[in-house]
């Protein structure tokens, strides 16, 4: 039986083919969310159904292939794939080639990546945080720099960068474990695999989904931090320990969460190289890669400029000169940085420390010319005093904490996000509707407006990502809202749809073709769902009006002939446009129930017999066109009004009916009255012509 | 002479004739006294032919006499003032009950033209009647309540 997986994919551009092999998993090749399997490259055209043969044979590729498969919640960074497909990979994992497989074990799809096996046996420089491993020497380090330079050279140079530099995502080129080759970057952007001591401090802030995207001054940090693991030889953090097996999540949370506050404190070089004994280049070259202000960090010129043996400019370490500083929560800060995320990452506590009396006064008394490169101790003072008026606390409190620190994470309750993270961090929300409702909070408090305000450079830059947030966070309606404010911010990320949870739909053309095959599957599923609705309305040039009157807790049937529109249009779109059947006899049965409003039945009855038949074909466009006909709609609207009419006039005439009725119905009507008075005046003249007669 | 042989005695004859017409003078209210004129009418019928006999008698106060006690004379007289209230109280209510019927069905008839709109097109059709039907009802309830004999007092004042 052939047990591997055919993923034939981006096939506009090459015509190659690949096979994963399921049972044999590569986990030294695994990232920190996917696994890895053995894979190989099928030659030739689509139409060779031969054996699959291990890449070395045929192509020109020169390694071994692996896959790397993801689930579609991880949003691989499909952009830079596809940008860096065609890089050289002496130096870096770069990506192969991708596409969607079904995986056999759950018969789900998956994002799988294809890439080239580092060496013929993948061994990592570091398995895992806290793991020894042999260190590298000066000149391993320095070449280590040198290789890495030009993949960040090309990297930066394709507006991209790598987001994962550490010594677990490093693996050996060769057995003798001298030179080392950058892991892949792109199968997660969600931005949590990297540990928060290898990003610059300001990231290491932010909650591990609100980082939001790298600069190459980030992977910088990164690298300069990697290369103090390779001079170690282990972990910073526990070189006073000699570890022999990993360590608990929660103590190296810990470790990392009290280093951050040396970081802050004493500054990064301080807190994590500073004791490493390397030569007097290598210090400096921590010293450039790990300053925390990142005007002041190295740049790739500086970088470059180090490896031709040249030493660039740093700067000196900025120690405080009051070190006592103010304690709080377990930790003594030496500056407003370090007290204000303090405060912020405790914020119910506090908020009561915030407005205690007297706080802004014991700030002033024990911090001294603290951070006064970023702020104003008289302003932080003012809106620390300013009045709350009717302002809630919290946001009071998010409000001075973006005062104090400018170049800090966005702080509210629990979230600390960097501008370009809450893209991520709404993936990793909508599991729960506590953070939903803080992330509407958050957006309805206009915190990151006021984080704008703050600095006029933020104005063009992000202006747009706050109307964004407003105009579709806070909109309830189908297709609107924080779906597809998450489907705009990533753009990248596969429709989340529970009708499509066995699918990897990452284009709103495919959406109708996977509905079509989950509805071969299972007949039960429902098509009118938010997730599908706000994916197709944010990828796709769709006008406002089509979903404008439709409420989210309107009824299915107000949401029937928008869900048709927004179909339609995707299968009209689309390239292939192949019929779905399926699609279509879904919604030919749900027009029996009261969806279609037609004001004559006979009208309905015969419109939705009609789009019955048409639905046979497949095609929704013509079904939907019958149903929501203009003409139709304004002759029913035609014949309504003259039904209207006609009933107004016997409704008249009964009126009048009645009337009459009343009127000469009564026993005591006058007419009866004068009838009465003419037969007995009839019998008197009658009995008087008789009597004078005889 | 000629006066008290020839008025007196039919004056008498018609005072007491139409006795039961000036009665119901008195007794009908005011709203409905329209009915006298059917009891009298009918009352006149009944006097009439002893007046006309009166006239032919020579000796008017014999005949006078006579007719005073003859029961017969009574019983006609005052039997057709009872047929005038018979009268008034069958004619009415016939009519009433053939207008009744026939108005019903015209209703009816207008009501079933109504029901294939309603079928066809739901209650939405009826919306733009529903006032009309609304403001008829206070019309028909107000003129069945002005409908004579069913006029409370403070309306009959007013009226």
């Amino acid at each position: 039986m052939d047990n591997t997986l055919k993923i034939s994919f981006s096939g506009n551009e090459t015509d190659r083919e690949f096979a994963i092999s399921p049972d044999r998993p590569l986990t030294k090749l695994d990232a920190a969310s996917a696994k890895a399997y053995e894979a190989n490259m099928r030659a030739g055209e689509a139409q060779d159904k031969g054996p699959a043969q291990p890449a070395t044979q045929k192509q020109s590729i020169n390694q071994k292939l692996f896959a790397l498969v993801c689930a579609k919640e991880v949003c691989p960074k499909l952009n830079m794939i596809r940008v860096t497909k065609g890089f050289e990979k002496k130096n870096m994992m770069h990506p192969v080639d991708w596409g969607v497989i079904i995986w056999p074990a759950d018969g789900k799809e998956y994002i799988a990546i294809i890439f080239e096996q580092p060496s013929d046996a993948p061994e990592k420089v570091m398995e895992w945080l806290e793991k020894p491993f042999t260190p590298f020497n000066d000149e391993n380090i320095t070449s280590f720099i040198k290789g890495t330079l030009p993949v960040l050279q090309k990297l930066h140079s394709a507006r991209l960068s790598h987001g994962n530099i550490r010594p677990t995502n490093l693996y050996y080129k060769d057995r003798d474990k001298r030179s080392v080759v950058l892991g892949e970057a792109v199968s997660s952007s969600l931005g949590d695999e990297q540990n928060a001591i290898f990003e610059p401090i300001e990231r290491a802030m932010a909650n591990p989904y609100g980082k939001g995207k790298t600069t190459i001054k980030d992977d910088l940090y990164s690298l300069g931090v990697t290369a103090a693991f390779l001079a170690l030889g282990q972990n910073p953090l526990f070189a006073d320990q000699s570890l022999t097996s990993s360590v608990s999540v929660d103590a190296l949370d810990a470790r990392t969460h009290k280093h951050l506050y040396q970081r802050i404190n004493f500054g990064s070089f301080f807190a994590t190289a500073s004791r490493i004994k390397v030569s007097p280049r290598i210090i400096y070259l921590f010293r450039g890669l790990l300053e925390d202000n990142p005007e002041d960090r190295w740049g790739l010129e500086e970088l470059e400029a180090w490896a031709t043996g040249k030493i660039p400019h740093v700067n000196q370490p900025n120690i405080h000169k009051n070190d006592k500083g103010v304690m709080y929560k377990e930790y003594s800060h030496t500056n407003l940085k370090s007290l204000t995320h303090a405060i912020t990452e405790d914020y119910v506590d506090g908020i009561s420390k915030l407005f205690s009396g007297g706080f802004d006064t014991f700030i002033k008394a024990r911090i001294i010319d603290a951070d006064s490169d970023t702020i104003s101790l008289d302003k932080i003072v003012g809106a620390l005093r300013s009045s709350t008026g009717s302002m809630k606390s919290d946001v009071h409190l998010a409000r001075v904490a973006m005062t104090i620190d400018k170049r800090a994470p966005i702080r509210y309750k629990r979230i600390s996000v960097m501008p370009h993270g809450i893209g991520t961090l709404t993936i990793k929300s909508l599991n729960d509707d506590e953070d939903v409702e803080r992330l509407c909070e958050f957006v309805q408090n206009d915190i990151f407006s006021f984080w704008i305000q703050q600095d006029e450079k933020r104005q063009d830059q992000h202006i747009k990502m706050a109307s964004l947030l407003k105009k579709h966070f806070l909109k309830q309606a189908f297709s609107e809202g924080i779906e597809k404010g998450l489907y705009i911010l990533n753009p990248n990320l596969a429709c989340l749809s529970e009708v499509l949870q066995n699918y990897c739909v990452t284009r709103p053309t495919n959406i109708v073709y996977k509905l079509e095959e989950a509805l071969k599957k299972d007949k039960k599923i429902d098509l009118i769902d938010q997730h599908i609705a706000a994916f197709i309305s944010a990828h796709m040039n769709i006008p406002q009006s089509w979903s404008a009157e439709v409420q989210l807790d309107d009824k299915d049937e107000k949401k029937f002939l928008t869900m048709l529109r927004f179909l339609s249009f995707t299968q009209e779109t689309s390239s292939n446009n192949d019929p779905v059947p399926t699609v279509c006899d879904w919604f030919a049965r749900r027009l029996d129930k009261n969806i279609i409003h037609f004001k004559s039945k006979d009208r309905k009855k015969q419109l939705i017999k009609k789009a019955q038949k048409i639905a046979k074909k497949g095609v929704l466009k013509p079904m939907l066109e019958t149903l929501d006909s203009a003409e139709e709609k304004a002759l029913d609207q035609q014949e309504f009004n003259e039904a209207q009419k006609k009933y107004v006039d016997l409704e008249k005439k009964i009126i009048l009916t009645n009337k009459d009725q009343i009127k000469y119905a009564s026993k005591n009507n006058p007419f009866g009255w004068q009838v009465a008075n003419f037969v007995s005046f009839a019998l008197l003249v009658m009995t008087i012509i008789m009597v004078m007669k005889g | 002479m000629l006066f008290v042989s020839f008025v007196i005695p039919t004056f008498i004859v018609l005072m007491i004739g139409v006795l039961p017409s000036v009665v119901s003078l008195f007794t009908i209210p005011a709203d409905q006294r329209i009915r006298v004129i059917c009891i009298a009418n009918l009352n006149l019928c009944g006097v009439t032919p002893y007046i006309y006999e009166l006239w032919q008698s020579t000796d008017q106060m014999a005949k006078l006499s006579k007719m005073m006690v003859d029961p017969i004379a009574w019983i006609v007289m005052y039997g057709a003032a009872s047929v005038g209230w018979l009268l008034y109280a069958i004619v009415p209510a016939a009519i009433s009950s053939v207008s009744n019927t026939y108005l019903t069905r015209k209703t009816n008839r207008l009501r079933n033209k109504q029901s294939p709109l309603v079928a066809e097109f739901g209650d939405d059709v009826t919306k733009l009647a529903e006032k009309l039907t609304k403001d008829s009802k206070k019309t028909l309830k107000k003129m069945a309540e002005d409908q004579p004999g069913n006029r409370t007092p403070q309306s009959k004042k007013v009226s």
